[in-house]
């Protein structure tokens, strides 16, 4: 068989799967742009409304002028940072005690309390304005960025991550690159979000599942690994958690690190997946039972790909948990060490 | 725009109005296909012209069940019969890359089961995709049926190259495995 039987062949698979692909466009991004246009419409017409009522509640429909009434606007633009400086306030507005505290109030008001707070906050707008765009990250450069790079933001990992693994740059020896590993490892513990390609596209259905859904796999992990994201695809049985510790784009400009986890319980349809020695010519997937892992196996397991050097190796444990450990840029030993085989 | 049966009907009609409806609902869709293989602007408007009228040609008597994924295997095959053509004439072509990927899981020998079995490979390959993941098999699909680009795959699946990439690899890895375990030579 030659490569041109090989996609000659792959010409005829079957019409669903053809389907299935060609479903797949780039919903997620052209919601991301309508979200981004609607909050900047939103932000407007807050901005507005919290204008125009602010005009209204300083005399504008006592017959003041125009002129006034902009000079008003002005004069309160020019005072609203130093609100808090009740003197000025009162001199100002003329108000009571009771009004005074009322302005000092307002002066607190963070980004959360204008939104709750409506168009009252009229004396504020200029702030208002800052505040909540900030807030609604609506900025004119931020939404061009965002139409820019649109397609760009994927793993959801979060910048700190990217920056967490200059703890493996710097390392230099083998035991301080594993140690960095563990550190890094660690402080990515906790829950995260589902991973955003499968959160953000209409089509996959996802289920993120409870905790106590996916629980007992993680006892087979490493102590240092804890899994973040857990769903089911489709309404399919099988259960994918994977985990990244560096993200892919990571890889693309440094070349540092990546573990890729990923878990599921061998179930009766998922059998010919398994290589195992006693069913030769039924299984494919080479999948070593915990027992026999040792290093000389995770070496065996190499692979390269644009120059960089992966191991992957896919380990069963005795409760019928199979976990694929999946590599990069570390050596085999290290991924030994790492994934510490030798306590499970 | 039409159905697809409503499509169909009007090639069984031998309405004309067939091939301009055709042309509206999926012509974007045939073009991409032959560009993703042929690489070449006038090869693909040729590819394209020549594929409504084989499906022209083709319906009736065929009645296929899904018209998007027939119409897609007309322009395939007549994209890689252009890219034979083209290679006899040793002008290059966008599908070098792809096929040169899938050499990683064959041997490139032949044998005579690999003559006899040439006929289930399409269907062993289908059990293959049936295992995969939803999104392991898109990208496989996409990149292999459609001949779509790693940066295309990634956009439209909202994940990074290097993800892509490396999934792919996977794949392949495990199909050549899939294929070695039922007799093929790769």
């Amino acid at each position: 068989m030659n490569k041109n039987d090989l996609f000659k062949a792959i010409g005829d698979i079957d019409d669903k799967f053809i389907e299935e692909a060609a479903s797949v466009k780039r919903k997620r991004n052209k919601v991301k742009i309508w979200q981004n246009k609607t909050l900047l419409s939103a932000a407007s017409l807050f901005l507005c409304l919290g204008i125009g009522y602010y005009v209204i509640q300083n005399g504008n429909m006592g017959g003041k002028t125009a002129k006034e009434s902009e000079t008003q606007v002005q004069e309160n633009t020019a005072i609203a940072p130093s609100v808090s400086d009740s003197d000025k306030v009162e001199e100002y507005k003329g108000v009571t005690e009771a009004d005074k505290a009322e302005v000092e109030d307002k002066s607190a008001i963070t980004a959360e309390n204008v939104q709750e707070a409506g168009v009252a906050e009229a004396p504020m707008s200029s702030s208002i304005k800052n505040e909540s765009m900030k807030t609604e990250g609506v900025k004119d450069s931020e939404i061009e960025k965002s139409e820019l790079v649109e397609f760009e933001e994927t793993d959801g990992i979060e910048e700190d991550d990217a920056t967490d693994s200059g703890i493996i740059n710097s390392s230099t020896s083998q035991a301080e690159r594993v140690q960095g590993l563990n550190e890094l490892a660690a402080s990515i513990k906790g829950n995260r979000p589902v991973r955003e390609e499968y959160e953000a596209s209409d089509d996959y259905e996802v289920e993120e599942l409870d905790r106590k859904d996916y629980e007992k796999y993680i006892n087979v992990l490493p102590e240092s690994m804890e899994l973040s994201s857990a769903f089911s695809v489709d309404g399919y049985s099988y259960v994918d958690f994977s985990h990244y510790v560096v993200d892919y784009e990571a890889i693309e400009t440094d070349r540092t690190l990546l573990l890729d986890l990923v878990i599921y319980e061998l179930t009766k349809d998922r059998e010919d997946f398994v290589y195992n020695p006693a069913y030769p010519d039924e299984t494919w997937r080479y999948i070593y039972p915990i027992e026999d892992v040792t290093a000389e196996v995770i070496e065996k397991s190499v692979g390269e790909i644009d120059g960089v050097t992966f191991y992957e190796v896919t380990v069963l444990y005795p409760d019928n948990t199979v976990v694929e450990y999946f590599s990069m840029n570390l050596t085999a030993r290290e991924v030994y060490e790492v994934l510490n085989f030798e306590n499970n | 725009m039409l159905e697809d049966e409503q499509l169909v009907k009007l090639y069984f009609d031998r309405s004309e109005d067939a091939l301009y409806e055709t042309s509206k609902k999926y012509g974007s869709y045939v073009k991409k296909i032959a560009m993703n293989i042929l690489g070449d602007y006038e090869d693909t408007i040729e590819c394209e012209n020549d594929a409504y009228l084989a499906l022209w040609n083709a319906i009736p008597p065929n009645r296929p069940q899904s018209f998007i994924a027939f119409l897609g295997k007309i322009v395939r095959n007549l994209a890689l019969n252009k890219v034979e053509y083209n290679a006899a004439k040793k002008r290059s072509n966008k599908l070098n890359v792809v096929l040169d990927e899938l050499e990683e899981c064959v041997s490139g020998k032949e044998s005579v089961e690999d003559s006899y079995l040439e006929g289930e490979l399409a269907a062993t390959i289908n059990k293959f995709l049936e295992k995969l993941k939803k999104d392991q098999r898109i990208m496989f699909v996409k990149r292999y049926w459609y001949g779509e680009s790693v940066k295309t795959i990634s956009e439209d699946m909202g994940v990074g190259e290097s993800k892509v990439k490396t999934t792919l690899f996977r794949i392949r890895n495990d199909l050549k495995v899939y294929l070695e375990h039922r007799d093929y030579h790769v």
